[in-house]
């Protein structure tokens, strides 16, 4: 396998709650919401990590904590092997870059594309003042915008387009791995696939390296190398995506995917089991999902599963009934 | 043939922008069958929420039907008073939104929501009603219903609300429900949930079903029938089996191509390139000609009808061409 470009070893973010003035005065601990709750795992150098799981599972929180838009609670982070401190330096932070699900909300609504672009390249001494302009020019057709948009402003684009800027931004910064958090979730499916196929030739043509955060296992299953399966703040299964979608071997992993819905035609949806997500609690007791778990046996409520290897593989599982 | 249960005849809604006037509707008809279940599926701004509305008589001020006519079971809307027409629709056909908080009236409980039609429409008792509603609970899999009864809909979970918007839905035995993008915001384990659950109502009280998605995979799993909508009109459709192994229009078949699929990895998806039309705007030919990897001279010119082909319905002067290539590409 190729070179680890971030580690993260028993990483957790941890909210605390706000608390009403009767329960301080009461003594009572705030509450602790654990987003991100003891994850390990490796992004190696050219790949693409999917990772899925329902709302509130803690996909966003592990994002904005890789970035370092959130101190880490607990927990080790290292890019190419040297430890990330609470203050990440210049070249750190350039070197993890995110983008989102609206980049609107991200863009200056009052700066042109190119003069935003420039500002960012010329800021971090990424190219010299001659060069600038051809730069802006290269990440304009790297991302499939015409030279045009330049002089735009983020406002005259259509929803794709502005996904489009936003990984030109990204890019400028050239950095090593580039987290994208439900990037494609809110644009049509036509466009959905352009910028798709946009990070794939990216990671075809530069070796990008990602982290695709996203709810939609169909985008997903295109877009992964691997895949990391969350579910209440801990990865429950991870390992190569076509591995696990050929054979998913955590119970929750199994609901999730036949849970989606097929596009094969004459696809009849089986069964759907009742059961809803539990809220995250401070301390959960035994696995987590243990409360929707088909399989559950009295000892799933009290042993706390630990993530561990199966057939010696890349392909991990964090439930003791697999083991 | 019998009557459709449902049937719209070339409506055409326009909508007062401040862009100008907006032309959402362009002709478009529909026929349901009683229990059948269609979908409409299309990208966000086809018209696929203005056609529901239009129908349920629920269109925003700014915009009117400015033609055409809407059956159910065979009586005109349009021949009937506002008051009969809003008694015959509300009587008639049950109404899924997307956002069940804001469909939900927050200060009552979901009992007394879910009773109400009932209640106040149907006269019966509130006992009988009380009783009703814990039926309709049960029905939709809302579990321990006579408890939950009492709560409010902030104080449920997402998936929990859509099943009470469903159980108000049912609440007035409606022969067809419609959906607009009803799971749109649930996760998937729920949304997977309330489909079983529309599916078994299908099947059980054999209540039609017309649904509106832009995810082409809920409409593969739980429809009859597909309508793809593009520009305020549909372009195709056909029943899901067929449409889906062989769409008879390019868009449809763009659309199709272009949505990933659990099931396959694809080296590259199907992208469409520009943009639908702006409908404030005149055009001639077809509305999809610019975006079209079939387009000829003809279709800069003259629009096409929704005409048949093999089982389906396809507006494209190239169809019968384009399916002969794909046959030949098979053999
Ligand atoms: N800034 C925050 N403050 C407090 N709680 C938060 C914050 N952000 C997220 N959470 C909580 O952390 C959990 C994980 O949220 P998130 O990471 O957004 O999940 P996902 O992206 O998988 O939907 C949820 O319970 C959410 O309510
Ligand atoms: N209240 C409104 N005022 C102005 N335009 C509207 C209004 N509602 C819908 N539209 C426009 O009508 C067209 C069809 O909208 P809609 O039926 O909501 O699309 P869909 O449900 O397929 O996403 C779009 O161009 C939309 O912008
Ligand atoms: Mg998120
Ligand atoms: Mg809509």
């Amino acid at each position: 396998m190729s070179e680890v470009i971030l580690s993260a070893t028993g990483l957790s973010k941890h909210f605390v709650g706000r608390q009403s003035l009767v329960s301080k005065l009461r003594g009572k601990e705030p509450l602790t919401i654990p987003a991100v709750d003891g994850v390990d795992f490796e992004i190696h150098a050219g790949e693409t990590i999917g990772l899925v799981g329902e709302s509130g599972c803690g996909k966003s929180t592990l994002g904005r904590t890789l970035v370092g838009l959130y101190p880490a609670t607990a927990g080790e982070l290292s890019l190419y092997g040297e430890s990330i401190g609470q203050e990440r330096t210049l070249e750190q932070r350039r070197s993890v870059q995110m983008i989102f699900q609206d980049p609107f909300a991200s863009l200056n609504p009052r700066m042109s594309v190119g003069d935003m672009l420039k500002e960012i390249l010329l800021f971090h001494k990424l190219v010299s003042k001659e060069k600038v302009d051809e730069r802006c020019k290269e990440l304009l057709s790297l991302v499939g915008l015409p030279l045009s948009a330049l002089q735009s402003f983020p406002r005259q684009f259509s929803g794709g387009q502005r996904q489009r800027i936003g990984i030109a931004r990204a890019l400028a910064l050239e950095p090593k791995i580039l987290i994208a958090d439900e990037a494609v979730s809110a644009l049509d499916v036509s466009v959905q696939a352009s910028i798709v196929n946009l990070l794939l030739d990216l990671k075809r043509d530069l070796g990008l390296t990602m982290l695709f955060i996203s709810h939609n296992i169909a985008v997903i299953r295109q877009i992964s190398d691997q895949i990391v399966v969350m579910y209440l703040g801990r990865i429950v299964e991870t390992g190569p995506t076509e591995q696990v979608f050929a054979d998913p071997q955590h119970p929750y992993t199994k609901l999730l995917l036949s849970s989606v819905p097929k596009m094969t035609p004459g696809s009849k949806l089986g069964e759907a089991p009742d059961g809803e997500l539990p809220k995250m609690q401070a301390h959960f007791q035994g696995c987590r999902f243990q409360s929707r778990c088909p399989i559950a046996v009295e000892s799933c409520l009290t042993v706390d599963p630990e993530l561990l290897q199966i057939r010696g593989s890349h392909h991990r599982v964090a439930c003791q009934l697999v083991h | 043939m019998s009557t459709p249960f449902l049937s719209v005849r070339n409506l055409h809604v326009d909508i007062e922008t401040n862009r100008g006037l907006l032309k959402a509707i362009r002709g478009i008809s529909l026929d349901v069958n009683e229990g059948q279940s269609i979908g409409i599926v299309g990208e966000s701004g086809s018209g696929k929420s203005i056609t529901l509305k239009a129908i349920l008589g629920l269109l925003p001020k700014n915009a009117r039907i400015t033609s055409g006519d809407i059956f159910i079971e065979g009586q005109s809307l349009f021949e009937l008073s506002e008051k009969a027409r809003r008694q015959l629709l509300a009587e008639k056909i049950g109404i899924v939104f997307q956002d069940a908080i804001a469909a939900l009236n927050p200060v009552l409980t979901v009992g007394t929501q879910i009773a109400e039609i009932p209640h106040r429409r149907m006269g019966w008792s509130k006992e009988k009603s009380r009783e009703r509603a814990i039926e309709l609970m049960t029905l939709v899999g809302i579990p321990e219903a006579e408890k939950r009864l009492k709560v409010y809909p902030h104080q449920l979970s997402g998936g929990l609300r859509q099943r009470v918007a469903i159980a108000i839905a049912l609440s007035g035995n409606p022969r067809l429900i419609f959906c607009d993008e009803p799971t749109t915001a649930l996760d998937v384990t729920i949304q997977a949930q309330v489909l079983r659950l529309l599916l078994d109502l299908r099947q059980k009280e054999n209540t039609g079903i017309v649904f509106v998605t832009h995810d082409l995979a809920v409409v593969n799993e739980i429809c009859q029938e597909v309508n793809v909508m593009y520009a305020g009109r549909f372009v195709e459709r056909g029943n899901v089996q067929d449409t889906f192994q062989d769409p008879t229009h390019p868009y449809a078949y763009s659309l199709l191509k272009s949505a990933p699929d659990m099931d396959h990895q694809v080296e590259r998806l199907f992208s469409i390139s520009g943009e639908a039309p702006d409908l404030t705007k005149t055009f001639v030919g077809c509305p999809f000609a610019p975006r079209c990897f079939a387009v000829s001279d003809l279709c800069r010119t003259t629009e096409p009808d929704l005409l048949p082909i093999r089982t389906s319905l396809s507006a494209c002067h190239h169809s019968q061409n384009y399916l002969d290539k794909l046959s030949e590409a098979r053999a």
